[in-house]
C-alpha cells in the first residue's frame, strides 16, 4: 500500500469532521473488523484498513472507494471498541468528506415511482437513516407532494419499501415484484404432494458463515429460499402472496434484536409478523403457517435447524387451505 | 382552557330555539366564522329536508349554519373523505368540521398520512350513540313505530331507548335492543362503537351531563385550539356558559361508561361466531363470502381511510386480473391488511358492500386484535404513528419473535 504523500492534512479534515473526533484513538487492534458483518460477506470491507489509510492520509483512495459506503451504522463494532471509537460515525464523517469532494456513492438504492407516491410520510418514520423527507412542493402534474430519497444517506436496506402501502418504493435490484418472481420459481417443478411447500425468506446478513451459506442452498427443492438484503423489506402482501400461490408456510429468518446489519430491520418484521396473524387466524389460513426465526450471531447451523423444525410444524398442520384442498362450503349461521 | 368542561348554551333566541340542545355548536360556529377563525365550516345537512339524505356541506355564510342544527341520526355521512377528495385535505382553508367521533378519527388517521393538513382544521366533536342507515331508519319508523318517516323531525338515541319527535309535535319512544334484535336499530359498527365522546376533538359537544329538559350543552375542551374557540366565544358573548357541578360530570361519565360497556358486549357478540369457528370452517366461511365480491370497489371507494394515488388493487398495477370476477383472494385480503391497523370502525365498507359482505366486522374484529398487541388505538392521537412503521427503543432488547407492548 503506498500512501498519497500530496494531500497531507486528510487525517486533520476527518478530525474535524463531526463523527471523526477520535479517530486517534485507534490502535488497530482489529475488533472491528472482527464483528463487522459486512466484512464476513463483502472481505473488502475492513473497518481498520480504513481507519489506517485515513491515518496515513490516503485521502484520494479512501474517497474513491466503494467501500466506505458500506457500514450500514449496525454498530456492533462500537460496544466492542476498547477505545471506545463510534465507528460508524466516524464512516458518515469520512462519506461527508466524500460527498463535499462530488463523490457518488455506488448504490443500490430506494427510488420512488411518483406517479404511485401519495405522500403519506410512513416511509419517513419507518427509515432507520434518515434518508427520506417529503418534498416541500407539489411534484408538477402530480399535483401532490413525494417522497424524496437522499442518497447519500439511503443504504438500500429496503425498508421503506415494505412499509409504503402505495409499494411507490423499491430498491434497486430487489423490487417487490423481483422478490414474488424469486419465491414463485421453480414452483412447478417442485410440486410434491407428500412435502409441504415452505417459502423461506432470509436475511442476507443472517448467514454470517461460509458453511451456513452452502447449507442454504443445500435445501431440498420443496422448500424454497428466497434471499433478501433485509427481512424488514417484507410486507404482509408478499406474505399473502406466498401463501395464496402454493406455499404450505412461510418463514422468515432475521437476525436477533440488536444485530440488524439496518439497526430496525428485524424490529419491524416483526411487527408486520404479529399484525399479519391475527388476520391469517381470523381467515382460517392458521397463524402458525407464519413463522419467525431469529439467527444469532454466534449461533452456526442454527438456519438448517430453524427450517428442519417449521417444516415440521407445518407437516403436523397439512397442507394449506388453498392448496387444492376441496373447500366445502359451509354456513355456519353468521350474518 | 385545555381540560375545562362547560355548560354552554347560545345567546341567540332564535338558535337556542331551533336546535337541540341550547344552540352552543351552532354559535360556536357563528362566532369561527364571523371573527374568521375559519374560513367555512364544514357539517351535515338534510338535502331538500329529507332526513334520510344528509349531504356535507361547506358553509360560509353564517346565516346558512342554522340548517345544519339538530342531528341527522339517519344520514351516517363520511367526512373526512370527503375533506380529503373535495376539499383538498383542507390544504389552505381553515375548516371547522362539525364531526362524530368516527369522523374525527378518520381524519386524524388522513391527518398521520398527511392527506389532511389537521393544523388547519377545528375539529367540533359531538357525542354520538350511533347512526341508522337510512334505508333501515325508514322502514323501522314504518314498520315497527308505525310512523310516516317523512313526519320524522327529530330523533334521540338515550339510555337504550329510541325517541322519534314527529311534525305534530309528538314524541314515540321504542326499546332500541328490542328494535335491534329485530333487525332495525342502529348501525352494526355503531353498536360495537366505544368513543363515544370525541376526546380527540378539539372540543367534545354532547347533551350527556346536562340535566333532563335543560337547553344546554355540555362542552369539554380538549385542546389549546377547542380552549381558543371557546373562550373566543364566550368573550365575544356568542355562548353563555356555566360551570357544571360534579353531579352533571359524574352523570357524563356514567353514561359514557354505560355506552362504552354495551359497545364491548356488542362486540363479544358480533365477533363470538367468527371465534367459534373452526380453521377449517372459519377458511370455508371466508371463501364463500369473498367468491361473492363483485369487485365494485364500494369498499374502499368510502373507506375514509384509504388514499393510495393508485390503489394496489387497481389491473394496472399488475397484481391483480383486471375483469376478473370473483377477484383473486388476494384482492379481499390485501384491502383487509391495508387498513386493519387503522380502522376507526366507521362501518363505510359494509354499508357499500353490494354484496352485503361483513367487512366492517372482519377488519375491527381484527383492529381490536391488532390495537391489543401493540396498543395503538386508531384516530385517537395525532402523533401516534401506525404500528408498523416506527419502533420503539425498548423493543431492541427483547429477544422474543413476539413482544407484548
Amino acid at each position: 500500500m503506498e500512501a498519497s504523500r500530496t494531500d497531507r492534512s486528510f487525517r486533520e479534515e476527518v478530525l474535524a469532521e463531526p463523527g471523526g473526533e477520535n479517530l486517534y484513538r485507534c490502535y488497530s487492534c482489529g475488533t472491528c473488523a472482527s464483528m463487522c458483518l459486512v466484512r464476513r460477506v463483502n472481505p473488502d470491507f475492513n473497518p481498520r484498513k480504513i481507519l489506517h489509510m485515513v491515518m496515513l492520509d490516503m485521502k484520494e483512495e479512501v474517497l474513491h472507494s466503494p467501500i466506505v459506503w458500506l457500514c450500514s451504522a449496525c454498530d456492533l463494532c462500537f460496544p466492542m471498541c476498547p477505545q471506545e471509537i463510534h465507528i460508524s460515525e466516524l464512516m458518515k464523517a469520512i462519506r461527508d468528506i466524500a460527498i463535499r469532494e462530488g463523490v457518488e456513492p455506488p448504490g443500490p438504492f430506494a427510488v420512488v415511482d411518483e406517479h404511485l407516491c401519495s405522500g403519506c410520510g410512513m416511509c419517513v418514520s419507518a427509515c432507520p437513516y434518515g434518508s427520506i423527507e417529503l418534498a416541500t412542493e407539489p411534484v408538477p402534474g402530480n399535483g401532490h407532494v413525494v417522497a424524496r430519497i437522499d442518497k447519500f444517506l439511503c443504504m438500500g436496506c429496503g425498508i421503506c419499501s415494505a412499509t409504503c402501502p402505495s409499494e411507490a418504493i423499491s430498491v434497486e435490484g430487489t423490487s417487490r415484484e423481483q422478490i414474488a418472481i424469486r419465491m414463485q420459481a421453480g414452483e412447478r417443478s417442485t410440486r410434491s404432494e407428500i412435502e409441504p411447500k415452505i417459502v423461506v425468506f432470509i436475511c442476507d446478513w443472517c448467514l454470517r458463515a461460509q458453511d451456513d451459506v452452502v447449507r442454504v442452498d443445500q435445501f431440498p427443492p420443496h422448500i424454497r429460499v428466497v434471499h433478501v438484503p433485509c427481512t424488514g423489506q417484507l410486507d404482509p402482501s408478499l406474505v399473502l402472496t406466498a401463501l395464496t400461490r402454493g406455499a404450505d408456510g412461510v418463514l422468515v429468518i432475521g437476525c436477533r434484536p440488536g444485530e440488524c446489519h439496518y439497526q430496525r430491520g428485524n424490529l419491524l418484521v416483526r411487527r408486520r409478523v404479529m399484525e399479519v396473524k391475527p388476520l391469517l387466524e381470523a381467515l382460517g389460513i392458521g397463524s402458525e403457517r407464519l413463522g419467525l426465526e431469529w439467527i444469532p450471531t454466534l449461533q452456526r447451523g442454527r438456519v438448517e435447524r430453524a427450517v428442519e423444525e417449521f417444516t415440521e410444524a407445518i407437516e403436523q398442520l397439512g397442507p394449506s387451505p388453498f392448496n387444492n384442498r376441496p373447500v366445502k362450503v359451509a354456513s355456519p349461521g353468521i350474518v | 382552557m385545555n381540560g375545562d368542561v362547560v355548560l354552554a348554551w347560545s345567546s341567540d333566541e332564535d338558535v337556542r330555539e331551533r336546535a337541540e340542545c341550547g344552540g352552543a355548536v351552532t354559535s360556536l360556529l357563528r362566532f369561527a366564522l364571523e371573527t374568521e377563525c375559519v374560513d367555512a365550516v364544514l357539517a351535515t345537512k338534510a338535502r331538500d329536508g329529507n332526513r334520510y339524505d344528509g349531504i356535507p356541506v361547506l358553509i360560509t355564510d353564517p346565516q346558512e349554519l342554522i340548517e345544519t342544527a339538530g342531528t341527522l341520526h339517519a344520514s351516517p355521512v363520511n367526512l373526512a373523505r370527503f375533506l380529503k377528495e373535495y376539499l383538498d385535505g383542507a390544504a389552505d382553508l381553515r375548516i371547522a368540521v362539525v364531526c362524530k367521533p368516527c369522523d374525527a378519527k378518520a381524519i386524524i388517521e388522513l391527518g398521520k398520512r398527511e392527506q389532511i393538513n389537521v393544523a388547519n382544521l377545528f375539529l367540533i366533536g359531538l357525542n354520538c350513540t350511533g347512526t341508522f342507515s337510512p334505508a333501515t331508519a325508514r322502514k323501522m319508523f314504518q314498520e315497527e313505530l308505525g310512523l310516516d318517516p317523512l313526519e320524522v323531525v327529530r330523533e334521540d338515541i338515550e339510555d337504550g331507548t329510541l325517541t322519534v319527535w314527529l311534525r305534530d309535535g309528538s314524541e314515540i319512544k321504542a326499546d332500541l335492543a328490542e328494535l335491534e334484535r329485530k333487525g332495525g336499530g342502529r348501525r352494526e359498527n355503531c353498536r360495537r362503537c366505544e368513543t363515544n365522546i370525541p376526546t380527540m376533538a378539539d372540543v367534545a359537544c354532547g347533551k350527556w351531563g346536562v340535566e333532563d329538559g335543560r337547553k344546554a350543552t355540555f362542552v369539554e375542551i380538549l385542546s389549546e385550539k377547542g380552549s381558543t374557540l371557546v373562550d373566543g366565544a364566550i368573550n365575544a358573548g356568542y355562548i353563555l356558559v356555566e360551570q357544571p357541578d360534579n353531579a352533571a360530570v359524574e352523570r357524563r361519565m356514567a353514561k359514557a361508561q354505560a355506552a362504552t360497556e354495551l359497545a364491548r358486549s356488542w362486540q363479544e357478540r358480533d365477533f363470538a361466531p367468527f371465534r367459534g369457528l373452526s380453521l377449517d370452517q372459519r377458511f370455508a366461511y371466508w371463501t364463500s363470502q369473498f367468491s361473492q365480491c363483485i369487485k365494485c370497489f364500494g369498499c374502499r371507494d368510502a373507506c375514509p381511510i384509504c388514499y393510495c394515488q393508485v390503489c394496489w388493487l387497481e389491473a394496472e398495477r399488475g397484481y391483480v386480473q383486471g375483469g376478473e370476477i370473483p377477484p383473486h383472494v388476494m384482492w379481499p385480503m390485501v384491502r383487509v391488511a391495508h387498513v386493519m391497523d387503522s380502522c376507526v370502525n366507521c362501518g363505510q365498507c359494509q354499508d357499500a358492500c353490494s354484496m352485503n359482505l361483513p367487512l366492517s366486522r372482519l377488519i375491527f374484529m381484527l383492529n381490536r386484535e391488532i390495537a391489543g398487541v401493540f396498543k395503538y388505538d386508531p384516530g385517537m392521537n395525532l402523533s401516534a404513528r401506525p404500528p408498523c412503521t416506527t419502533v420503539t427503543e425498548e423493543e431492541a432488547s427483547v429477544d422474543a419473535v413476539s413482544i407484548s407492548f
